[in-house]
C-alpha cells in the first residue's frame, strides 16, 4: 500500500511544485484509473495491456480537460481559490462516477492469477508484486522525465522561477497543463494496479487521495525521493498498526500523520510563499 | 530601428508608472535609460518584454508591433531580457540554464520529450553554447555546477549568457552592475561593447549613470515615468541638470561611482 500512496503523492508533488496548487482531484484520477480499467476489462472484455494503455490515455485527457476548463480560466485567482476549485472538481468527478458506475464496489481481476506466493515466511499476493514493480518503474520513468528531458527541465525551471522561465520562452500555462497530464497519468496507473486488491468504487479516490496527500506532505512536497519515503513510511506505519494494535485503526494512522504534518508544516502548504 | 517604443504608458491599477514614453534602439548601439529608483525604468522594460501589459502605445520589433504579446512569445520573436536580480534557475546546472536559454528554439513535442543532451547536440545550439563559453570562459569551467553556487558576478554572466542562447535581436538589461565588484562590472561592460560591435541592439538600464553613459551611444533620462532628456551620451554627460541629478559624483569632483563605493564598503 505504501507504494500506492507514494505514487498518488507523486501526482500531488508534481502539480504543486510547478503551479503552487494542491490538486485535491488527484484521488479522483486514481478512482478513474480503477473504474475505467474495470469497464474496459470486465464490460468490454479488452485484453489487459490494451485496457492499461487506453485507461492511461483517457484519464490523462480528463486531467488535461480539468486543467483547461477549471484552472486556466481562473489563472488570475489566488492559489487558495484554485485549491478550492480542485476540491469542487473532485466532488463533481466523484458524483458523475457515482451516477455512471453505480455506488457498488466492483471487483477487478488481478493482472496475473489471484493466488499468493510465499516469500520469506510471509504470504504475498501476486498483485502486490505488480504494485511494487510498476511503482518502481513509474518512479524511475518520472525521474528520468524530470531530470533528463527538456520538458522536465522546463517544468523545473517554471517551478524555480516562473518569470525567468517565461523570459526564455517557457509558457507557464503549457507547463501547468503538462503537470496535470503527468499527475493524471500516474494517478491512473496507481488506480489500475490497486483496483484488483481494493476493488474499484466511485469513492475509492477519497481515502487514496488523502493518503497520497499525507505522503506528499510528509515528503515536504519537494521531490520524488521525499514523497517515496513519505508513502512507504505511511504504508509501513499502517501495516504495523493493523498488525499490532487493530486493523480498525489503520486509517486513523494516516489521520494522525496528517495532523502532525499540518501542525508542523501548515505555513508552507498554504501556497502563500509562491514566488 | 530594431526596437521602437512608441508613446507607451504603463500602469498598476490607477498608479501610472510610465507616461507616454517613446524611445528607440538600433542594432550596433547601446542605449541607456537612466533615472532614480522608482522612475519607471523597470516597469518600461517589463512592458517591452511582455511581463506586464502596456496600457497605451505600441512597441515595434523591426516592423512588427509586438505590444500585448506574452513574454514567452516575445522570447521566441527575439526580445532578450536580463532582469534585475538575474533570475537564474539556481538548482539547475550552469549547462542546463544555458540549454533552457535556447528553449525557444526547440520545435515541437519531439524535442521536448528528447534528452537534454540530445537537444544540446543540435549543431546550432552547441555552437551557441561554445560562443557563450567564449565570452565567459569561467562558465565553461563551472558548467556542471549548480547555478546557485556561482558568485554574483558569475551569476550575472550566466544570466546574460542564457539570454544570448536564444540569439535575441535586442537585449534589455536591468541593472547588470548591481552589487558587483568594479572589476566584474568592467568585464560585463566590456562584453556589452563587444556585443555592440557584433551588431546587437542593447537597451541598458542603470542607476550608475556615469558608468552607463561612458559606454552608451545614446541615452534617455526618465523622471517620474516621463522622458525628460534624451540625446547622445556625450551631450547628456555635459548637461548641467543631468550632472546635478545623476552624476553628482562628477560634480563634486569625486571620481568614484556609486557602484564602486558600494563594493568597497
Amino acid at each position: 500500500m505504501g507504494a500506492i500512496y507514494a505514487v498518488v503523492g507523486l501526482g500531488f508533488t508534481i502539480i504543486y511544485t510547478v503551479t503552487g496548487v494542491i490538486n485535491f482531484a488527484q484521488g479522483e484520477f486514481v478512482m478513474l484509473g480503477g473504474m475505467v480499467s474495470f469497464s474496459l476489462i470486465t464490460a468490454l472484455g479488452l485484453p489487459l495491456p490494451l485496457a492499461f494503455v487506453l485507461t492511461v490515455v483517457l484519464v490523462t485527457l480528463v486531467g488535461v480537460a480539468l486543467n483547461l476548463l477549471t484552472i486556466r480560466p481562473a489563472r488570475q485567482a489566488s492559489n487558495i481559490s484554485l485549491i478550492i476549485i480542485t476540491i469542487g472538481a473532485a466532488l463533481f468527478i466523484r458524483a458523475i462516477a457515482g451516477l455512471g458506475w453505480g455506488k457498488n464496489a466492483q471487483p477487478v481481476p488481478p493482472f496475473t492469477g489471484s493466488e499468493t506466493i510465499g516469500f520469506l515466511g510471509a504470504y504475498v499476493r501476486i498483485q502486490s508484486l505488480w504494485v511494487i514493480g510498476i511503482t518502481v518503474l513509474l518512479v524511475l520513468l518520472v525521474y528520468l522525465l524530470l531530470n533528463r528531458t527538456l520538458v522536465g527541465k522546463s517544468l523545473k525551471a517554471a517551478a524555480i522561477n516562473s518569470r525567468a522561465a517565461s523570459l526564455v520562452g517557457i509558457d507557464a500555462r503549457t507547463m501547468s497543463l503538462v503537470s496535470f497530464a503527468l499527475a493524471a497519468s500516474t494517478g491512473a496507473i496507481a488506480g489500475m494496479v490497486i483496483a484488483p486488491i481494493s476493488f474499484a468504487s466511485y469513492d475509492m479516490g477519497v481515502m487514496l487521495g488523502l493518503k497520497g496527500f499525507v505522503a506528499a506532505a510528509m515528503g515536504g512536497f519537494t521531490g520524488i525521493w521525499g514523497v517515496l519515503l513519505g508513502g512507504m513510511g505511511l504504508g509501513l506505519a499502517e501495516s504495523l498498526a493493523a498488525g499490532y494494535v487493530s486493523s480498525a485503526y489503520k486509517d486513523a494512522i494516516a489521520m494522525v500523520f496528517l495532523f502532525a504534518v499540518l501542525l508542523i508544516n501548515s505555513r508552507n502548504l498554504a501556497g502563500e510563499e509562491k514566488r | 530601428m530594431i526596437l521602437k517604443v512608441d508613446h507607451v504608458s504603463v500602469a498598476y491599477g490607477k498608479l501610472r508608472a510610465v507616461w507616454d514614453v517613446s524611445l528607440s534602439v538600433d542594432s550596433g548601439e547601446i542605449v541607456t535609460l537612466i533615472g532614480a529608483n522608482g522612475a519607471g525604468k523597470t516597469s518600461l522594460l517589463n512592458s517591452i518584454s511582455g511581463l506586464i501589459p502596456a496600457r497605451k502605445g505600441a512597441v515595434y520589433l523591426g516592423e512588427q508591433n509586438i505590444v500585448g504579446q506574452k513574454a514567452h512569445r516575445l522570447a521566441k520573436l527575439g526580445v532578450g531580457y536580463v532582469t534585475e536580480g538575474r533570475g537564474i534557475f539556481s538548482s539547475l546546472s550552469v549547462l542546463d540554464n544555458l540549454s533552457l536559454g535556447a528553449y525557444s528554439r526547440h520545435n515541437g513535442w519531439t524535442t521536448l520529450l528528447g534528452d537534454v543532451s540530445w537537444f544540446m547536440r543540435r549543431k546550432d545550439i552547441r555552437d551557441r553554447v561554445d560562443y557563450v563559453y567564449g565570452l565567459f570562459p569561467r562558465l565553461a569551467q563551472r558548467q556542471r555546477q549548480k547555478a546557485g553556487s556561482l558568485s554574483g558576478g558569475e551569476q550575472q554572466m550566466l544570466a546574460i549568457g542564457r539570454c544570448l542562447m536564444a540569439s535575441p535581436k535586442v537585449m534589455l538589461l536591468d541593472e547588470p552592475s548591481l552589487g558587483l565588484a568594479p572589476n566584474v562590472v568592467m568585464e560585463i561592460f566590456g562584453l556589452l561593447k563587444r556585443l555592440r560591435a557584433e551588431g546587437m541592439a542593447i537597451l541598458l538600464v542603470e542607476q550608475d549613470a556615469a558608468a552607463s553613459l561612458r559606454i552608451a551611444d545614446r541615452g534617455y533620462v526618465i523622471e517620474m515615468g516621463r522622458i525628460v532628456f534624451e540625446g547622445t551620451a556625450s551631450y547628456l554627460i555635459n548637461q548641467d541638470k543631468v550632472k546635478q541629478a545623476y552624476l553628482g559624483q562628477v560634480w563634486r569632483g569625486d571620481h568614484q561611482t556609486p557602484a564602486q563605493e558600494e563594493a568597497e564598503s
